[in-house]
């Protein structure tokens, strides 16, 4: 799919490429660890997960990862996938799209704090 | 029976996806039965299939529609379409989701188990049948006596069987007993608070047996999520480089390195990563504030990690090799700083430490051996004391505790450690004040 597709990222998109920047996942370790970053409120069902996976890969965002050198974690049953620089690139510069809007809404006095 | 109206409905999503991911689909699927057992939790992952099917079916299988989509240039935070279902499809969809919750409801017998016994370092049978994460069967238990009067045994043997001194090991536990005895534990569920409970009772008693202030006897942990049953897989090589990797990307965990007015040295620093990953940024990381006349170290959300990294940036706050105390018996850290290091002009320049209550285990060791060797002003809030000494045991599904089983080495200062009670700091501020006070004492003292 062309890459234009993705741009804004869709919020399961960004939250996948975020699940998958400090490790290669499947997807039921993709599904727990975006409940997780998202406190619980967002549970990707298959479709929504394997639909968004599909588009990253077609995009180039992600990889997916054939061989494993841990025993533990090679299951041929499951795909493994990766993030790629370009999929790195995507998710800091949504990163940064959503930290400009947040600091508009704190110019603004919608939201109050620093940290941002 | 549930894994039969799982299996129905994933038959209903659509053909092309299925074939795509149809086995992708029931392996999570699975997973997910797997590990969220009871009633609510098996309601709840039904209900999230009927909306994702119905949201894969509306929209058909369609590879990356935006679900993130511009509205007037504003972002919604949706993961579903933007575009609302149609009201027939919608009335399908909760007539499905009505009719699957009464069956599931009806058909669904809930087995509450008796309690499972709480095996010393082994999984209890409840986690061996994988029950342990149920969530109604935990609520069963929460105020059952005669599971607490099981947990209460269990670590009272461990204190006995494995405390390093076993006349006081037997002692905390008769301890421990008496206060189940008494109806001490009646009133708590059994959960953090019970914990909380014991580890008091725990101190107070290790107190009145003669063990001093901050030193680290046992710590009794709940947690809400199943503990592993066994160690975590070993760590591949790949695995380690690409934890070094993200390591790195993160700048080994320096979040802000800088050069204050009035030539004062800045670094905020959220862990002490792993020195074979680390050394040479730290080492660069010292070089940029190697001529500022003051330094604060912030630790304000330093939650620990590696003692070699803090032992190397203390390593330049010394102009000769200096003992660091470090609770761990058999700790893999070298007792001295590698002081004094060549090109080094921070040795005499006053140190401030920022800390709060969030500041713990290695990140606690720099302070507390800062502070005993009067080379730092510690300016923020009591540390969380948690020294980490101990060696952990799995005690049932949801409890594991911390047990001092070596001795220590000889501590030569006056406070001997801070398990519990933390480290105390100089100058006592709220953590949101605490660089602003630290700054100020730098500046005056320049």
């Amino acid at each position: 799919m062309p890459k234009e597709k993705l741009n804004p990222l869709p919020s399961a998109a960004f939250q996948i490429l975020l699940s998958l920047a400090d490790n290669d996942l499947h997807g039921y370790e993709i599904m727990r660890r975006v409940e997780e970053q998202t406190g619980g409120r967002t549970r990707l069902g298959p479709g929504t997960l394997y639909s968004s996976i599909r588009a990253l890969l077609d995009a180039g965002f992600i990889a997916e990862v054939t061989s494993r050198s841990d025993e533990d974690l090679n299951d041929e049953r499951r795909r493994y996938y990766r993030v790629t620089a370009a999929g790195r690139k995507a998710a800091r510069e949504e990163a940064e799209r959503l930290a400009d809007m947040l600091r508009v809404a704190r110019a603004k006095k919608i939201l109050k704090g620093k940290y941002v | 029976m549930f894994e039969n109206v799982c299996a129905l409905l994933l038959r209903l999503y659509p053909a092309e996806f299925r074939r795509a991911y149809g086995r992708e689909a029931v392996q999570l699927v699975r997973d997910r039965a797997r590990h969220e057992r009871g009633v609510l939790l098996r309601i709840r992952l039904l209900m999230d299939l009927a909306i994702d099917l119905c949201a894969t079916s509306l929209h058909g299988w369609q590879p990356a529609k935006p679900l993130l989509a511009h509205v007037d240039g504003v972002p919604r935070f949706d993961i579903i379409d933007v575009h609302g279902p149609r009201p027939e499809a919608l009335a399908a969809g909760m007539l499905t989701s009505i009719f699957m919750f009464a069956t599931f409801t009806l058909s669904f017998q809930p087995k509450v188990r008796p309690n499972a016994p709480a095996h010393l370092g082994k999984a209890s049978k409840s986690a061996k049948s994988g029950a342990g994460s149920n969530h109604s069967a935990q609520q069963a238990v929460a105020s059952d006596p005669e599971a607490r009067h099981t947990l209460i045994a269990a670590i009272a043997a461990n204190l006995k069987q494995l405390y390093v001194d076993r006349a006081i090991g037997r002692r905390l536990a008769d301890a421990l007993l008496a206060h189940d005895k008494n109806g001490d534990y009646e009133s708590f569920d059994i959960g953090a608070n019970l914990a909380a409970r014991i580890n008091t009772d725990i101190q107070t008693t290790g107190r009145a047996l003669g063990i001093p202030r901050g030193v680290f006897v046992a710590d009794v942990v709940y947690s809400a999520r199943m503990l592993p049953t066994g160690p975590p897989p070993p760590m591949t090589e790949e695995m380690r480089e690409r934890n070094r990797a993200a390591l790195r990307q993160q700048n080994c965990l320096f979040e802000t390195i800088e050069t204050l007015p009035h030539n004062v040295g800045y670094m905020k620093l959220n862990g002490f990563a792993e020195a074979t990953a680390c050394r040479e940024t730290t080492g660069r990381a010292m070089a940029s504030v190697n001529n500022a006349d003051a330094l604060i170290v912030d630790l304000r959300d330093n939650g620990g990690g590696f003692g070699d990294t803090a032992l190397q940036i203390a390593g330049y706050l010394f102009d000769r090799p200096t003992y660091m105390y470090d609770p761990r018996p058999h700790s893999p850290v070298p007792a001295r700083t590698a002081s004094p290091i060549s090109g080094n002009k921070l040795v005499d320049k006053p140190v401030y430490v920022l800390t709060s209550s969030g500041t713990q285990s290695a990140a606690e060791y720099f302070v507390y051996n800062l502070k005993m060797l009067q080379r730092a002003t510690v300016v923020g809030e009591t540390t969380a004391g948690h020294q980490h000494s101990g060696a952990f045991h799995r005690i049932n599904d949801h409890f594991g505790m911390g047990i001092q089983e070596a001795a220590p080495l000889d501590n030569p200062y006056p406070v001997k450690g801070w398990e519990v009670i933390g480290i105390e700091p100089d100058v006592k501020v709220p953590r949101r004040e605490a660089l602003d006070v630290a700054r100020k004492l730098a500046e005056s003292r320049r």
